[in-house]
């Protein structure tokens, strides 16, 4: 064929269509304008609610830093004083000492009256100065070696004691202090490291007593000794089995409305005209891969982040028509309600191509070869890459079968990222995929919830199992007021931890 | 000119009274050319609503280096290949020399049929094919084609070749067609 023959071929077209104009339909405009509104609003509550979120987050973390650096103040400062009061007890502070230095500024400017005032009144405090009246050449020296050694057994109470060389009984200190609280049988013959097994007993809450009888500072150490045992940072690795619903709300009502009023159809029975969209949803295989990383902020609080695949299937049966009284057939309603709303589009595909589908005139399906109650089955899969926050709430720190057992609430938003959503049916010769951005919305927000069990094999390493919850808080795609799709995600997680001191 | 400028700028706002007024100026003439990629005029509703909010979005980005009909056609051909991606049937490989063999060479006009049986007859091209006509029809090359299709050139050859024998076909049919109606009319 000749290339003038070509050009003839094409530029025939090309002017047939040249000044062609065809009216669509006055829906589409209506649409357009619903699409560009929700945009706009969609696009103010993300970013409103992704900054609410960011402000919440950097205020917990302002806040329990700024508290943890009081605390920490306020333990030094607590610990000083106690240094003075011993100091003010008993009567002249030494300047020097060779354990332990009390600063000069200590002694009288940074004195906890209250605690003072407490502990000079508490008769354990007078046994101290009578327990040693013979030897003691400096009482103060003697006492201010008692305290730290005290707070040495307590922060580290295997350390310095268990590898001692020294004899039976030989450290002086230890002998007298005890001499006033057990019989001397007791104190016959024991070593050093008895005594620190003594002190590690029991015992060790009467004989702090002695010394330290402010329960603020008790709690302090304590506090101390715990804080040690908990991880600061942790990573784990999981698997969540899910099942999977897509959450389809219809508003037929108002789309029967939109449609009536558009085309011109006036003194139709809403009821008689339409049978609600039947929709019934079964779990395929659903999963998640999940990569965490989590902070805590103490023994109660933590904060978890990490990276989510999230792979969610179901097979959605419907059965929705409506009939149309000016032909008396019927007609999928799902055909109506398409655009922007990728579901409806798939069951749209759907009764395409059924094969008792027969194509109508005009813009509508005919059904009428349709058995009204014979449902249409869609296989649909969505994939996610997720970002989730969550705020953690240990229930029990420490307190179930020594700490190995802890249980964890969270809660929390999680960002998707939609990656793509394919469907199928038995009848369909292809399976269709949708990436495009105008299907589905690119970023949405999800509410999670979960309650955590982790167990400790050591210190290091735990196994996690959590079941899990969470919903979609608006649409999937940018939707119709007539439908929406906000998936429901139940989950059980069991993955791995490990943690960072 | 000016009025055309002063219309984009006010859908670049987002004021809605302006955007309400492109899509009256331009939604005829777009709406045929998607009811060109379509398979149905439903299909072709979504095509045109998808293409002008994406019009919207990209308004502020127009260069008024070309018309800006010619602009939004272009978005409005992107946009029906996108919808219809994946639904698209196996090109079959047949080789353009085999196809031109068959091509009747024969005189023909389009001015009797209307808009409606023109349609029909592009609509019911096979999917492959008629997107390759469509897009040869609104000025691209073979090489243009091939690369938006992600197919060989030689492909997009011969399924021009293959939608001309089609259509010459059904021309014909419906001009017997016609002329047998107008004949049984008659008498």
């Amino acid at each position: 064929m000749s290339t003038s023959k070509e050009d003839r071929f094409k530029e025939e077209w090309q002017e047939a269509f040249e000044n062609a104009a065809a009216e669509p339909s006055p829906l589409v405009w209506s649409k357009i304008d619903q699409s560009l509104t929700h945009k706009k609003t969609a696009g103010i509550w993300l970013y409103g609610g992704a900054s609410v979120l960011a402000l919440l987050i950097l205020s917990a973390i302002g806040w329990f830093w700024l508290g943890f650096k009081e605390q920490k103040q306020t333990s030094s400062s607590q610990l000083q004083n106690t240094h003075a009061d011993q100091a003010a007890i008993f009567g002249n502070a030494p300047k020097e000492n060779k354990h332990f230095s009390v600063p000069k500024q200590a002694v009288e400017p940074h004195r906890t009256p209250g605690i003072q005032d407490k502990e000079i009144e508490s008769p354990a405090f007078q046994k101290i100065p009578a327990a040693n009246p013979k030897n003691s050449k400096n009482p103060l020296s003697q006492q201010s070696d008692l305290v730290l050694q005290t707070k040495d057994l307590i922060s580290q109470p295997l350390k310095n004691y268990a590898d001692s060389n020294a004899a039976p009984g030989s450290n002086p200190k230890y002998k007298e202090a005890l001499e006033n609280e057990l019989p001397a049988s007791e104190i016959k013959n024991s070593s050093d490291k008895d005594i620190q097994m003594i002190i590690s007993s029991p015992f060790q809450e009467k004989f702090i007593g002695l010394v330290h009888k402010s329960p603020e500072i008790k709690n302090l150490e304590l506090q101390n000794i715990n804080s040690k045992s908990e991880p600061t940072y942790w990573i784990s690795a999981s698997f969540t089995a899910t099942h999977y619903q897509s959450g389809i709300q219809s508003n037929l009502n108002a789309y029967f409305d939109e449609y009536t009023n558009a085309h011109q159809l006036n003194g139709l029975n809403e009821e008689a005209f339409f049978k609600d969209l039947q929709e019934d949803s079964q779990n395929r295989f659903s999963y998640a891969l999940n990569l965490e990383a989590g902070y805590r902020l103490n023994r109660h609080l933590q904060l978890r982040t990490g990276l989510q695949y999230l792979n969610a299937q179901n097979l959605q049966t419907t059965n929705a028509w409506f009939t149309d009284y000016a032909d008396g057939k019927k007609y999928a309603i799902l055909n109506e309600m398409t655009q922007g709303n990728i579901a409806l589009l798939h069951l749209r595909d759907a009764i395409l191509h059924h094969p008792d589908f027969q194509s109508g005139s005009g813009s509508l399906l005919n059904l009428s070869h349709f058995n009204e109650n014979q449902s249409i089955s869609l296989k649909q899969q969505y994939k996610f890459l997720s970002v989730p926050l969550e705020l953690g709430w240990t229930l029990n720190p420490g307190r179930i079968f020594s700490g190995r057992v802890a249980l964890t609430a969270f809660t929390g938003l999680s960002v998707d990222v939609f990656l793509n959503s394919r469907y199928a049916n038995d009848r369909l010769a292809n399976n269709y995929t949708f990436d495009s951005e105008t299907a589905f919305r690119k970023l949405s927000l999800r509410g999670k919830i979960g309650l955590q069990l982790e167990y400790r094999h050591n210190a290091h390493w735990s196994t996690i199992v959590e079941p899990t919850y969470s919903r979609t808080l608006h649409s999937l795609h940018p939707s119709s007021d007539y439908l929406s799709l906000r998936p429901q995600y139940w989950g059980l997680k069991m993955g791995l931890k490990y943690a960072f001191f | 000119m000016a009025a055309e400028e002063k219309l984009i700028k006010g859908c670049c706002k987002g004021k809605r009274n302006y955007q309400k007024q492109l899509y009256d100026l331009y939604k005829q003439k777009l709406f045929v050319v998607c009811l060109r990629y379509a398979r149905t005029r439903l299909d072709a509703e979504d095509i045109l609503q998808e293409a002008f909010i994406k019009i919207y979005a990209n308004l502020k980005n127009f260069r008024q280096e070309c018309p800006l009909e010619a602009w939004m056609k272009r978005i409005v051909i992107n946009t029906a290949l996108n919808h219809n991606r994946g639904k698209l049937y196996q090109f079959p490989a047949k080789d353009i020399d085999d196809m031109i063999d068959y091509l009747p060479d024969e005189e023909f006009t389009l001015s009797n049929f209307s808009l409606k049986e023109l349609l029909h007859m592009i609509q019911s091209l096979p999917d492959g094919c008629k997107e390759v006509f469509n897009l040869y029809i609104d000025g691209f090359k073979h090489k243009e084609i091939a690369e938006k299709l992600n197919i060989s050139e030689g492909t997009s050859k011969s399924q021009y070749a293959r939608a001309k024998l089609l259509l010459q076909n059904m021309i014909k049919k419906n001009e017997s067609e016609s002329y047998e109606h107008v004949q049984r009319g008659s008498f």
